[in-house]
């Protein structure tokens, strides 16, 4: 069975959280899980799938993420939650701008509100299904 | 790299060919000669008037990146005159470095590099210095740790003109056509099917281009809300990328369509903006008077059918299946598919295939045989009359096999268990995979 796929990487099950019932609504399964390799693996499940990743200030981990999700699964939207604030405007845009080169459809920074969480997820598993089809 | 600074070469090398000193002795740009091994061998005047050093004091000095950050104003200097290490494999480079003695922009330097080389490989490197003045517009990488930087580059580095290589001379079309968009900063508009790569194209061109150290902003109007848009676009202003590629650009609201449009216009230093999606789509006049400049027209996968063994050796490699070879049948079925989804669809039918390896025995096999392909390319086209509906007896079978295969899966290979799962005695289940040729590891 493809069941469509709301991957998710963090390390306190606050993201999953916040989209579990947007996810049900819409009957995808949500996955968490802590190892990179483990959400690449559900990624290159076919069908339909979106990868969110929260991360720390530094976000090495993240970023690395993304860089081998996009090229492993591109098809793949890819979304990252910053976990912290950012010091000033110049931090945010180079740390934004590196995951979008690395890949990511979109990047969030604090305050992480649930409607802002779902609203970016609604999309991007919208999008996803769309280019499924 | 990393040498201990600028040195004195034991033996000057010769004075610059009289040929240099014509050419580029009353050029308005600053203007410099390294010789391979980064020494410099000429300095125009007008690098001497923006610099305020002798041409003569610094001929021989060599210009090389270093580990720690110089702090004399020549060390300064030498470093930001260093060739990037790309410059080796015979690219020009335009590189935005800040403007010595200052050790951060603005003020900025645009510095194109030109290799020079001949039969023997490397010989020197031509420099030309832009000095930047107004909008301040930092490098994607500064400010980043070490660590984020090299995770930048490894990635970038993937998008070379070498992915549109092809013996198709529609590729080779676009392959032309990418080279001269990544030399300009002018809008693209990239067209062809969904799947034909058209986002991988924008990225070719811009990690290739003239503001390959800024940032690209991808912008999917099919997945983002117009508030989020938005805010990408008019609050990118501390990110200032070098690119903004617009997917789907037809599902953006006409207002937001005419807001980015009056943006583009309004920038100093406006990105190069790249557009995917059909030319003909539902955008407004004035948007596709804008970003219709430079069209590049992606050829289907069924046009470039030759290209089908390397792309599927590519997607392989990147979906982390290296170690698959793909049989010569499985490839001659391929090679008939009509791949109306275009490499999406060729990524999906090649992961399904890679998952089918693995799926009978639980233990990888190392090639992916025509039996792991879908139903709908094994099966030959029939007879016009049937053609709708494959035989009974093949819909039967490929639904045991799929069963069978699933039963093995989930039990690890035990056959036993399989049976089990599958409500046989395993006697039956061993003719039946006997039967139906069902790879085992």
């Amino acid at each position: 069975m493809r069941h469509p796929r709301l991957v998710i990487y963090e390390r306190d099950g606050f993201l999953a959280e916040q989209v579990r019932e947007l996810a049900r609504e819409h009957r995808w399964v949500v996955r968490e899980s802590r190892q990179a390799d483990a959400c690449l693996k559900i990624l290159r499940d076919p069908g339909p799938a979106v990868l969110l990743i929260k991360v720390d200030k530094e976000a090495l981990d993240g970023m690395a993420l993304i860089g081998r999700a996009f090229e492993s699964a591109p098809h793949c939207p890819l979304a990252l939650f910053f976990d912290e604030k950012q010091e000033g405007a110049g931090q945010r845009a180079l740390l934004a701008g590196l995951a979008y080169d690395l890949g990511a459809s979109a990047v969030v920074f604090p305050p992480l509100t649930q409607s802002a969480v779902e609203d970016l997820a609604a999309g991007l598993m919208a999008g996803a299904v769309a280019r499924d089809a | 790299m990393g040498d201990a600074g600028p040195h004195i070469p034991s033996e000057l090398p010769p004075e610059p060919a009289g040929s240099w000193s014509t050419l580029f002795q009353h050029a308005r740009e600053a203007v410099f000669l390294l010789s391979r091994r980064g020494q410099i061998r000429y300095l125009n005047p007008a690098w001497e008037a923006l610099t305020g050093r002798s041409a003569h004091s610094m001929r021989g000095l060599a210009c090389r990146p270093l580990k720690k950050k110089g702090t004399q104003p020549v060390r300064l200097l030498l470093q930001v005159m260093a060739p990037p290490v790309d410059i080796v494999a015979g690219r020009c480079l335009t590189v935005r470095r800040p403007a010595p003695p200052a050790k951060a922009g603005p003020p900025w330097w645009d510095i194109t590099f030109i290799p020079l080389g001949d039969d023997t490989g490397h010989t020197a490197t031509i420099g030309l210095i832009h000095a930047v003045a107004g909008v301040a517009l930092p490098p994607a990488a500064v400010g980043l740790s070490e660590a984020l930087i090299r995770l930048r580059q490894q990635a970038i580095g993937r998008y070379t003109f070498d992915m549109l290589h092809s013996d198709s001379p529609a590729m080779q079309r676009v392959e032309l056509r990418a080279r001269l968009a990544s030399t300009l900063n002018s809008p693209v508009w990239i067209n062809g099917e969904a799947g034909t790569g058209r986002h991988t194209l924008a990225r070719i061109i811009h990690f290739n281009g003239l503001t390959r150290d800024r940032h690209l902003l991808p912008i999917n109007a099919g997945s983002l809300q117009p508030f989020l848009i938005r805010s990408m676009i008019f609050g990118a202003a501390a990110m200032a990328p070098g690119s903004v590629m617009i997917r789907d650009p037809h599902l953006l609201p006409a207002d937001l369509q005419a807001e980015i449009v009056e943006w583009y216009h309004e920038q100093e230093l406006p990105p190069r903006v790249v557009v995917c999606g059909p030319p003909d789509a539902n955008v407004i006049d004035s948007f596709r008077v804008a970003f219709d400049a430079l069209r590049i027209e992606l050829p289907p996968l069924r046009e470039r059918l030759a290209d089908l063994p390397r792309l599927a050796g590519d997607i392989m490699r990147h979906a982390g299946h290296e170690k698959l070879t793909i049989a010569a049948e499985a490839l001659d079925l391929l090679r008939r598919h009509q791949w109306s989804g275009n490499l999406n669809e060729l990524w999906g039918v090649l992961g399904d295939a890679a998952s089918g390896t693995a799926a009978a025995s639980g233990v990888a096999l190392n090639r992916i045989e025509a039996v792991h392909l879908p139903l709908n390319m094994r099966v030959p086209a029939a007879a016009p009359a049937s053609r709708q509906m494959p035989p009974l007896d093949t819909i039967l079978e490929e639904v045991e096999r799929r069963m069978i295969v699933d039963a093995l899966r989930q039990s690890k290979g035990n056959k036993a268990d399989a049976a089990d799962r599958l409500g046989i005695p395993r006697a039956r289940l061993l003719r039946r995979i006997e039967s139906l040729k069902i790879a085992e590891g």
